[in-house]
C-alpha cells in the first residue's frame, strides 16, 4: 500500500517552535538562538552580556551540549536561571527540548532568553527553536573561508558577530573577503566585530539587544530598579 | 553531517505515518530534498542505512529527488535561481529574498505492507 504524505520532515519540529514563539511573546521575553562552531566564544560572550544587562534586565539561559554541564556552571553565577540540556548524540537542539526546559524557567521574570545551541555551524540552522532572533558567531581564529563554506547560517542570521577581534594582528584573516562573502548572503543583518578581551564592539552589541527588546516587545525592561 | 539529523526527523515522520495507516513494514520511502538545504545524496543513504535499524523502515529503500532552488527579491520581485553562497538579486543586488522552492525536505510517499498482508 502506498501512502502519499507530501509533508516537510521538519514540520513536527516547526509546529512546536511556533508554540514556543507564542509562549515567549506571551511572557514578553526575547529569545535568542546562538549558533556557531565549538570554541568561537558563545559562553564567554553570554557571561559578559548577562552581567552587563543586569540589574535592569534579567536573563535566563538554556545551554545545549553533547555532554557535561560546564557551560551551565559557568553561566549560573551570572544568569537569573540556567538550564542545561545534554543532547547526547544529537548535534543540535530540538524545539521540543526548548518547550520542556521553558516550562521550568521563570519566563515571567526574564527579559531575555539566551539559548546556547550545540557547537555546530550546520544542523542548528535547520531546526527552528521558536527563537525571535538568530545570532551567528564566527571567531576570526576559524579562518576567513568559513562564510563561503557554511553559508546557510550566515544567510538566516539576524546579527553576525565576528569574535576574538583582539587577535586580529596575530591571525591572518582577510576581513574584506569575509565581508564580501557575507554581503552576498545577507545585507540586512548587522555585522559586528567584537572582543570580550579588549571590549571592542561590546557596547554596540548590548545596544542592539536593548533596541531589539524594545522593538519586539515594546518595553525596555520588565522590572526597572526604582 | 546534517544528513543524520534530517534522516532522523524523516524516520520519526515515517513511523507516525506508518502507525496511522497500520503499516508494519515499510518497503519504499520517497523523499524530496531542496537544493538549498545542501544535502549530499550519498550521505543521506549512509545515514539512512544506519538509522533505519530497529525501525519500521529497517528493510526499506530510500529514493531521493532534488528540487531546484528559486527565490524572489523582496525589493524588485525579480525571480532568480540563487546559489548556496550567493543570494544577491541579479537585478538590484539586494539579499532580502523570499525562497519560493528548494528549501524544504519533504516526505513525498511511503510504501508498505499492512499487518497480515502478504502472510496469506
Ligand atoms: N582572545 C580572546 N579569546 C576569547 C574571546 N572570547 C572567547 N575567548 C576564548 O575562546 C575559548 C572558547 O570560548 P567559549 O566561550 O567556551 O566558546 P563556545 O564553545 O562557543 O561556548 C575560551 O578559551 C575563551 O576564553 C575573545 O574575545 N578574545
Ligand atoms: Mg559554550
Ligand atoms: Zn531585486
Amino acid at each position: 500500500m502506498k501512502v502519499n504524505v507530501v509533508k516537510s520532515v521538519l514540520k513536527a519540529n516547526d509546529l512546536i517552535a511556533e508554540n514556543n514563539r507564542d509562549l515567549f511573546r506571551q511572557y514578553r521575553t526575547v529569545a535568542l538562538n546562538l549558533i556557531s562552531s565549538p570554541g568561537s566564544g558563545k559562553t564567554t560572550l553570554l557571561e559578559r552580556t548577562i552581567s552587563a544587562l543586569k540589574p535592569a534586565q534579567q536573563s535566563v539561559v538554556i545551554v545545549g551540549d553533547l555532554e557535561t554541564s560546564r557551560d551551565a556552571d559557568r553561566l549560573q553565577p551570572h544568569a537569573y536561571e540556567v538550564t542545561q540540556i545534554n543532547t547526547g548524540l544529537s548535534c543540535h537542539l530540538y524545539a521540543n527540548q526548548i518547550a520542556q526546559s521553558a516550562r521550568d524557567l521563570p519566563l515571567d521574570q526574564a527579559d531575555y532568553l539566551f539559548i546556547e545551541n550545540v557547537g555546530n555551524m550546520v544542523c542548528p540552522g535547520e531546526f527552528d527553536l521558536g527563537e525571535n532572533l538568530k545570532v551567528a558567531l564566527l571567531s576570526i581564529c576559524e579562518g576567513d573561508d568559513k562564510v563561503a563554506k557554511y553559508p546557510t547560517i550566515f544567510r538566516v542570521a539576524d546579527i553576525i558577530l565576528l569574535t576574538k577581534m583582539d587577535l586580529i594582528d596575530v591571525i591572518d584573516f582577510d576581513m574584506d573577503r569575509v565581508q564580501s562573502d557575507i554581503r552576498k548572503l545577507n545585507q540586512e543583518a548587522p555585522l559586528m566585530k567584537i572582543s570580550v578581551k579588549s571590549c571592542t564592539g561590546f557596547d554596540e552589541w548590548i545596544q542592539w539587544l536593548q533596541d531589539k527588546r524594545e522593538s519586539s516587545v515594546g518595553v525596555k525592561a520588565k522590572f526597572v530598579e526604582t | 553531517m546534517h544528513e543524520f539529523s534530517l534522516i532522523e526527523a524523516m524516520l520519526d515522520q515515517v513511523d507516525t505515518v506508518a502507525r496511522e495507516n497500520h503499516l508494519d513494514r515499510i518497503t519504499d520511502i520517497h523523499l524530496q530534498t531542496g537544493e538549498l538545504r545542501q544535502v549530499i545524496p550519498e550521505m543521506m543513504q549512509t545515514a539512512f542505512q544506519s538509522a533505519r535499524q530497529g525501525t519500521v523502515a529497517e528493510q526499506a529503500t530510500l529514493a531521493l529527488t532534488e528540487e531546484t532552488g528559486l527565490a524572489e527579491c523582496q525589493f524588485c520581485e525579480t525571480r532568480f535561481k540563487p546559489m548556496i553562497h550567493d543570494f544577491q538579486c541579479p537585478s538590484c543586488q539586494g539579499t532580502k529574498v523570499r525562497i519560493i522552492q528548494g528549501n524544504d525536505i519533504i516526505l513525498l510517499s511511503i510504501n508498505g505492507t499492512q499487518k497480515g498482508e502478504g502472510a496469506r
